[in-house]
């Protein structure tokens, strides 16, 4: 039964995601690796819908998960780690970071190497 | 702004092309433009001097003079070579052999800067070798070989670099003085406690939350298991595996970014006010 839903929430992410068309990466997340697709899948249904209607703000640039979305394309499975990190950083300790101004915005800078 | 085009079609360029100046008055209006920073129209005086004037024995200065606009308005590369061919013609041309380890350095290509000036040291006359060795050391001091900067500093007799030798050796020891962080340590720190390598970065705010999250999928994870729920303790599991990794990886990478921006705040105070 467990397996059932596991199975059940990984096969409608995917035909999901593939029903409404993602514009920019579509091609690209055929490409990637079948076990960081589901990862890849959860940006970018979080950048499409939940993040619309959280209207959050991160004052990181690029955003977390625009950060996630990079560094898994980038570097693959690693990039899921790097993910993870960005996300225990997130608007903490902000001195670090170089500031640049992003649509007249003042952000900080920490983007995927 | 189509004003001032007109009025250089109209009167710059028929001057340019019909005008019966000498190379020495090119020069000077060059040079004009030089010393007020008019980067580009005294590219433009300086390439007609060549051009009406190619036997001239301006020539190799003009071109100097060209790069070092070149260098000026942030085209470093187009600088360096023409410094290079002016030192196809003539090896051991100082200017040339001195401002394109300079160039490289603007540039922050610090590796390539010192591989100049191992290959054209022997060109150079004795008397000016040190301003290199100079340049080289604060190379080496960028490339975070600090042992290797202070030996170069201290074999510089040059008495006009003293006071600037002096200052750079004090700051060199008031940056091994300060905190260093290593990157090993960071990480096995992050190892053994969630977020103590955060800690020992002084970030304490990320030590805060990824001891708060860690703890917390931890915890969730021990939870579920206790309880049997098989898809709790997987996500549970999954999370906390990737908040723990990537907080190593962070702290590692951090630490590394720290020690880099360091290295660059004192490097900084080193070339500050340096003029050959």
């Amino acid at each position: 039964m467990k397996l059932f839903l596991i199975l059940l929430i990984y096969i409608y992410s995917t035909t999901y995601c593939q029903e409404n068309d993602l514009p920019s990466d579509t091609t690209f997340i055929e490409s990637i690796p079948l076990l960081i697709k589901p990862a890849m899948y959860t940006i970018e249904f979080y950048q499409n819908y939940l993040g619309k209607i959280k209207g959050s703000y991160c004052p990181m640039y690029p955003s977390c998960s625009e950060y996630g979305r990079l560094a898994i394309s980038k570097n693959g499975f690693w990039g899921i780690i790097k993910t993870f990190d960005r996300l225990h950083r997130c608007s903490h300790d902000l001195e670090n970071y170089d500031v640049i101004l992003f649509d007249g915005e003042m952000r900080y800078l920490d983007e995927p190497n | 702004m189509n004003q001032i085009r007109i009025i250089i079609i109209l009167f710059y360029i028929p001057s340019i092309i019909f005008s019966n100046d000498d190379i020495e008055n090119i020069i000077k209006v060059a040079d004009s433009f030089y010393n007020d920073m008019k980067f580009e129209l005294a590219i433009i005086e300086y390439q007609r001097a060549n051009v009406i004037y190619p036997k001239n024995e301006y020539y190799i200065q003009n071109q100097v003079q060209i790069a070092n606009c070149y260098r000026n308005m942030g085209y470093f590369i187009e600088s360096i070579n023409i410094h290079k061919t002016i030192l196809e013609k003539t090896p051991n041309h100082w200017n040339s052999i001195f401002e394109v380890p300079f160039t490289y350095q603007l540039m922050n290509n610090f590796s390539e800067s010192n591989r100049f000036i191992r290959n054209h040291f022997k060109y150079v006359v004795n008397g000016k070798k040190d301003s290199l060795i100079f340049l080289k050391s604060c190379n080496h001091f960028a490339l975070m070989e600090v042992d290797s900067s202070k030996l170069f500093f201290n074999t510089i007799n040059e008495l006009n670099l003293q006071n600037l030798i002096d200052r750079n050796i004090n700051v060199i020891s008031e940056f091994e003085s300060i905190k260093h962080f290593d990157y090993k340590k960071a990480k096995y720190f992050n190892m053994l406690f969630p977020g103590a390598g955060y800690l020992y970065l002084d970030m304490d705010q990320t030590f805060i939350s990824t001891l708060f999250v860690e703890s917390l999928f931890l915890y969730a994870t021990i939870v579920t298991k206790k309880n049997q729920y098989a898809i709790g303790t997987l996500f549970g599991g999954l999370f906390f595996s990737g908040f723990y990794l990537g907080s190593i990886y962070g702290a590692e990478q951090f630490a590394k970014k720290k020690m880099k921006n360091l290295y660059k705040k004192y490097f900084d105070k080193l070339i500050f006010d340096y003029h050959y």
